[in-house]
This record gives structure tokens, sequence and C-alpha cells, in this order.
């Protein structure tokens, strides 16, 4: 990203700034909120079972802090100034936990609508997650993965949409490596390009990607700004 | 479980965490904005690092894992030593040896220099020499993040700050005795521990490396690094006058950034009028950043003492270290018994006051720390609970709002809560009510409230002389406020419970600690924290409540 771009985008609104500054009030804010936390159920899932729940426990609990969220809008302890999303919901979540056991049981009670649909598959992602990390590491590192794993579902689909279904997947592994020149040809070939065009390719899906992902994370941050810090946050939490 | 590795960051990859099949860590990798990568003069980023499997032959007794980042100061390796049987950093310099035959001398006396230092603030260089292409160090091994990165990733309590800022002055200390100056003190080159302690690397690397860098035209690496912001004027103007006034200079910049999240550029405001802190720490910092070196500290020890004095003075009974060792002294002194006090009737109303007002600043510190730590440290932990400042500009109104339950944790009283918190719940309103400031508390179903807190430095100068009138009548030994302190105790047991509140410079800070209360033989009490044996020196800001909760009960039925 361009200084000028990355300047005009200090002032954007992200999904997180909106929800901040709206409340959950305005219908926007309450799409935005909500469309955030069905893209970070699982950390939170896998946060919950790291501190000793059980799976119908943690699913529970992590539904009830859902419902709870979108229902009451609960920003109370959110700064707008610093906020981060993923730092909120874990900071939220984790006095929800403490705090409000019996509004997880008053959810199932109520025998309401789950805010969101529950997959058996996560409880087996959990399973095979790293069983040295502690909740907290956990929790960072499953919420950098399903942002990853949003970012390049958004962009498979931007280039189905286009017709170009093939060639994201043929060039999908050069966002990570850099590959020899014939078997980057190879690649291109195998989505119908000639050697130039899969340079160009490969190159504009670098930089799509790259403008996603700041983009996503934008959407979890107060501000641009925070963007890099972010991106230096997540890092982290997928090292060593 | 079968995993891959990553070709590129040699991470291993389980099959449930790779999105569409990618390494993650590459993905956010390159997204990122890599300013630390090194840079040639012509600004293209360096080739990629060796893998590790390509050193081996040139490190035998070294089994080398992964890359754990990369710099102006060289590519470090994790790697396991084979023969001493320890993790080690491996740290390849970015010097081309076999073409800087000169550079093999130089490079020689500096790491001898540096595996000279022996101090547990700095890592240790276990060795160091030329292997191929590669002059190389072997050092011990910090599992932890810089403190750079620790910035970014939370607020560091004020207290935190300055023991980090202690322990690199200690540090340097040593380093100073022997002539070794490190030059490029900055938050990168400060590593932490997973206890928290700092250490220091890189020592003398900068002169080495700049004088290489120089001669191989790299002159503008360490400024792209931004290395230059903690750079002493002489150190930028003459660099060959250096001295170890230079670190001094740096630490005060880290030091500045510690407390105030930004760099002292220009004209800088102190430290105290962008943060609520401790006034004192002003002179500390602006005499280290003196641009004339002969105004500095003379010694970075002189330093160390200041910061640690006014570390120690925060809070007299500083609470501090860990809560384990806390606990533990708690725990030794259950056996004692309560005093009790005639007089302790006559006390309790304000005692009640101050009981509340405790748990209302506790209720507040709470809030500002959730609002401020990303975390949600928890009060229960002494060592969370001594170090909570806000970044609140002093003039702003501090405001908060939010919901409450309050619960053990919220008042910090392991395991002994439920009695206090009843107290509190029982007692708010009353005290609200009496509260002339402007603060609010909402109760808005059972166990719940709001709170609503705006507070100018004239309110909190408005609230500090309140309570000095109704304590100021309390019977000696009881409860004193200073001029910026207030003590509370509260009675548990055969143990009593502090609090500590500054209300001058940091707005509210609760402060808690366990102790015992037991004469001394001059007959001035004194109290064990942590293990240690206290006395306050100050009368001032002695505290003794000798009451015990079950009288608080009666009084309150």
């Amino acid at each position: 990203m361009s200084d000028s771009t990355r300047a005009a985008g200090a002032f954007r609104s992200t999904r997180w700034s909106i929800v901040l500054e709206a409340g959950t009030d305005r219908p926007g804010a309450r799409a935005a909120l909500e469309e955030l936390c069905a893209t970070y159920w699982y950390p939170l899932y896998a946060f919950a079972r790291r501190t000793g729940e059980q799976r119908a426990n943690a699913r529970d609990l992590t539904q009830g802090f859902f419902a709870l969220l979108l229902e009451r809008g609960d920003l109370g302890t959110a700064d707008p100034d610093r906020g981060r999303f993923r730092a909120f919901l874990v900071t939220a979540f984790r006095n929800y936990v403490s705090n409000e056991r019996e509004r997880a049981r008053a959810w199932k009670r109520g025998g309401r609508t789950a805010p969101i649909a529950w997959d058996p598959k996560l409880e087996e992602r959990y399973e095979s997650s790293a069983a040295e990390l502690s909740p907290e590491r956990l929790f960072d590192r499953a919420w950098a993965l399903e942002l990853l794993d949003h970012v390049l579902a958004v962009l498979s689909d931007q280039y189905a949409a286009s017709g170009k279904a093939r060639v994201f997947e043929s060039l999908k592994s050069t966002l990570t490596t850099e590959e020899p020149e014939a078997t980057l040809t190879e690649r291109g070939a195998a989505a119908g390009l000639s050697p130039g065009a899969t340079k160009v390719a490969a190159h504009r899906l670098r930089s799509r990607y790259r403008e996603a992902l700041r983009a996503a994370i934008a959407d979890t941050v107060g501000s641009e700004e925070q963007v890099d810090d972010e991106l230096q946050a997540l890092f982290q939490a997928l090292g060593a | 479980m079968n995993l891959d590795r990553c070709p590129r960051c040699h991470a291993d990859l389980r099959p449930t965490e790779r999105p569409h099949g990618l390494c993650p860590k590459c993905l956010v990798a390159v997204a990122m904005g890599a300013p630390e990568v090194l840079r040639s003069v012509s600004g293209t980023p360096a080739p990629e690092p060796p893998r590790p499997e390509e050193l081996g032959g040139y490190f035998p007794k070294l089994a080398i894992l992964e890359v754990l980042g990369r710099g102006g100061m060289g590519i470090v390796y994790r790697a396991r030593h084979r023969e001493l049987d320890r993790p080690v950093a491996l740290k390849l310099l970015p010097i081309d040896a076999q073409n800087d035959p000169a550079f093999a001398e130089r490079f020689q006396r500096e790491a001898r220099a540096m595996a000279s230092l022996d101090h547990p603030n700095i890592a240790a260089v276990y060795d160091s020499g030329r292997a191929g292409p590669y002059f190389f160090l072997v050092l011990e091994l910090v599992d932890g993040p810089n403190l750079r990165q620790l910035l970014r990733s939370r607020d560091v309590p004020a207290a935190q700050a300055l023991r980090i800022v202690s322990q690199i002055s200690a540090a340097l200390e040593s380093a100073h005795a022997q002539g070794v100056v490190h030059r490029d003190i900055k938050p990168e080159n400060v590593l932490i521990t997973p206890e928290g302690d700092a250490k220091i690397v890189d020592f003398g690397l900068a002169k080495l490396l700049g004088r290489a860098g120089e001669e191989a035209g790299l002159t503008h690496t360490r400024q792209a690094m931004g290395t230059w912001h903690y750079m002493a004027p002489e150190q930028v103007e003459h660099p060959q006058d250096v001295d170890h006034r230079a670190d001094i200079y740096s630490l005060g910049v880290v030091l500045y950034e510690l407390l105030t999240g930004e760099l002292p550029l220009g004209r800088f405001d102190a430290p105290s009028q962008r943060v609520e802190i401790d006034v004192r720490l002003d002179d500390v910092v602006l005499r280290a950043l003196e641009k004339d070196p002969e105004r500095r500290y003379q010694r970075v020890g002189e330093v160390r003492d200041r910061v640690e004095a006014i570390s120690r003075t925060r809070a007299t009974h500083d609470h501090g270290a860990d809560k384990g060792r806390t606990e533990k002294a708690r725990s030794r002194h259950t056996g004692s018994s309560p005093r009790r006090s005639s007089s302790a009737r006559g006390c309790l109303f304000p005692l009640l006051l101050s009981l509340v007002l405790t748990a209302f600043a506790l209720i507040v510190t709470r809030q500002l720390r959730s609002a401020a730590s990303a975390t949600g440290q928890l009060l229960s932990s002494a060592h969370e609970v001594a170090v909570s400042t806000p970044a609140v500009p002093s003039r702003e109104p501090m405001s908060w709002a939010g919901d409450w339950k309050l619960s053990e944790r919220d008042v910090g009283l392991p395991g002994s809560a439920p009695d206090v918190m009843r107290l509190v719940n029982r007692y708010r309103k009353r005290y609200l009510q009496a509260e002339s400031r402007n603060t609010r508390v909402l109760v808005t179903e059972p166990h719940r409230l709001q709170l609503v807190v705006n507070m100018f430095g004239q309110e909190r100068a408005e609230l500090r002389a309140e309570l000095q009138r109704e304590i100021a009548h309390l019977p000696d030994g009881a409860l004193r406020l200073s001029e910026v302190d207030m003590h509370a105790v509260f009675p548990r047991g055969g143990n009593f419970y502090v609090l500590h509140m500054d209300l001058s410079s940091q707005g509210y800070v609760a402060r808690e600690a366990w102790g015992s209360p037991e004469p001394n033989p001059a007959g001035r009490p004194t109290a064990i924290y942590e293990g240690k044996r206290v006395a306050w020196r100050d009368p001032e800001v002695y505290v003794e409540l000798p009451v015990r909760l079950a009288a608080f009960e009666r009084f309150l039925r």
C-alpha cells in the first residue's frame, strides 16, 4: 500500500470503529458486530476449552456470550481510542465466564436460537491444537488463523466471481513461497496463463491479498494506524 | 501427529492450522511492512537468511532450529548447544567476512569484551568467532519479547517500567565499570524474560557494525531502523567521542517512552505533563536527556538510585513482587491474633467510609485497567495491582462508564472477599449519596452497578481535602492521610489488608498487600510485607486499624 492510500485510509471507518462509535443501536453497526462475531467464534471456543471448560459448557458459554453481546451491545468496557476487537473480546469473555454463568444457563433455558451455528468439527479442531499453549495464546493464535482463513475465503470468492477461480487456486501458494520461475510458469500454465501473464497475476494476487488482509485487520481495530501493530501481534501469536 | 514444515520459515504446520493449505506465519509476514529487514544501500531487501539446514555444516556443536528474528545487527536463530545441552541463540552478523579482513580483529576484540560482561540483566555471550563466511555470536537464549514488542502488545504499568529501567541501569553500570559502552540502548535491544526481567543484548555491536557498516557503505542501515531517536546528540555529531554518558541519554529516551508511550522529540513535555505519574520522575528523565553530557547524570548508577528511591516511596510498603510471596507471608502469619482497641467504635464510621472509598477506588482502578489493558489482569494479583496507571492527560476529565458486579476479583481479596464485598455492596449507596463530586453509581439490578466518574484535577484535590477532613479526628494509629497518599488497612483474621491510594499524581492507584501487625522493639508499628519487615518511617503514612471485621459487622447491623 502506498503512503498516500494509507494516509487516506486513516480516516476510513472500520467495522470495529463503527460499532464502537454507534453502539449496536444502528442497524449497520449491529450487522458489523454480527459479522465480526461470526468470524471469531472459534477462538473464543478454544479459549474456553483451554481454560478447562467441557465441550458442552464451552459451547454454551460462547453462544451465551455472543447472544448477550449481540442482544445488548454490551460494549461498556471498550475504549474507542485504543480498543481492538481481539482484546475486547477476550477480556469481555473472561469477565462473562467468571461472572455470568447463570446467563449462559438462562440462554439455554430460554430456548433461543443460537447466534452462530455450531459446527461439531470445531471440537476436532480444538483437539488438534497445540496443547502447550495458554488459553490466551491459543485464543490469539486461533484468532490469527480465523482471520487468515476469512481473508483467503473472501479473496477466493472474489476471484471465482470474476471467473478466475483457477488463477487463485493455481497461484495462491506463491503468496507465501518464492518459487523458481519454472514452477511458477507451470502453475500459470495450469490456469491457462502465459509466463508473462503469470508473473503479473502472481504480483496482483499478492497485492490484493495484502490489501484484503490489512482491511480485515482494520475492521478489528479502532483505526488504520493500528494495523501494523496488530499485524505484528498476529505474527507473534503465530510464532514458535 | 504428522507435521509438515513450511519451506520458507520452517515452522511446523498443523493440518488444521493451514488456511488454504498455506503457512499462516508467512501469510502474515508478507503483509507486514517488515521495517526491520536489513536493507542495503539501494533499498532492496537483503537476501533471504540462510536456512537452518544450510548452516549446520558451519556450526557442528549447534542444532540450529529456526530463525528467531532479523534486524540491522544480524540474523538470530534458535539453536540447541549439543554439548551443553541447552537452548542458545546464534547470531550471524550482517558482514561478509571474506570481504573485510580488518573486521576480524575488531570483532575478536569486541566479542571478548562482550563475553566478559557477567550480569543477570545482560544476555550472556557464550562463544564467538568466525565460521565460513559468517561472524557469529552464541548467546544466552532469552525466551520472551523485546521491550518494543511488549510496549506494542500492552501498556507497561509505571511500576514495571521503573523496574525495567532500574534493571537496565544495573546492567549498564556493570558494563560501564568494565569500560564497555552499549551505544545502542533502545527497546528492541532489551528482551523481557517470562519472569519479567530485562536482559540487554547487542552490547557494543553498534560500534563494531557502525564502523564496519561505514566501510561497507551501509551507513543508512541504522538510520533506516530508527535507532537514532535513542542516540545522544554527541553520538550523532561526533560518533568517535562517545562515552558511557551516551547510554545514559538513550536510557532517558527509553524511560520517557515507557512512561508516556512517546518519544521525546523536539521541544517535548515533561512526562508528568503527558501522563499522570510521579512528578519526581520528570527530574530523572530531563536530567538523563540533557543535551550536554556534562549536565547529564555522570554515572548510570545515579539514575538507578533515583528510580529505585522513587519506586520505593511510591508505596512505602509496596506489595511489590509476586503474589506467591505475598501469599506465603500471609499464611505464615495467620496464627497471630488481631489486636483490639477500645477506640474501635469511635473510628468506625470513617473507617467504613474509607472502606467504601477504597472499594470505590478499586472499582475505578479495575475499570481503568480494563480500559487500559487488554489482557484483563485481575486485581487479586498483587503484582498487577501495584501498577495500574492510567495514561490520561491531567487536564482532561477522566471518565469511565460500565457495568460491574462486585466479585472477589474486584476487591482483590482472594478467598476472604465475601465479607468485605457484602459490606461494600450494602453501603455503597450511602457513600455515594454523601459523595459531592461528579460521581454517580446507578444500581441497575441487584449486585450490578454502573459507575460514571468525571473527575478533574481540581476535583481530585477536593477529594483529598474531603478525605483529610473526614479522618482528621481519628485516634493516632488508626488511619492517616499524608499529603499525597492514603493508606487503609483492613484486618482480616490475623492479618491485615492494606490499600494504598495515591491521590495526587496518580489519580487512583490502589495497591494491596498482606501483612501482620507486630510491634517492633522501638514500639513502632511494623508490618510484614512479602516476608520482609517494614516499618513506617514517616508517621504521616502510618496506618493501622486495630479493629476486627466482626466489630464492623456489629456496627453495621
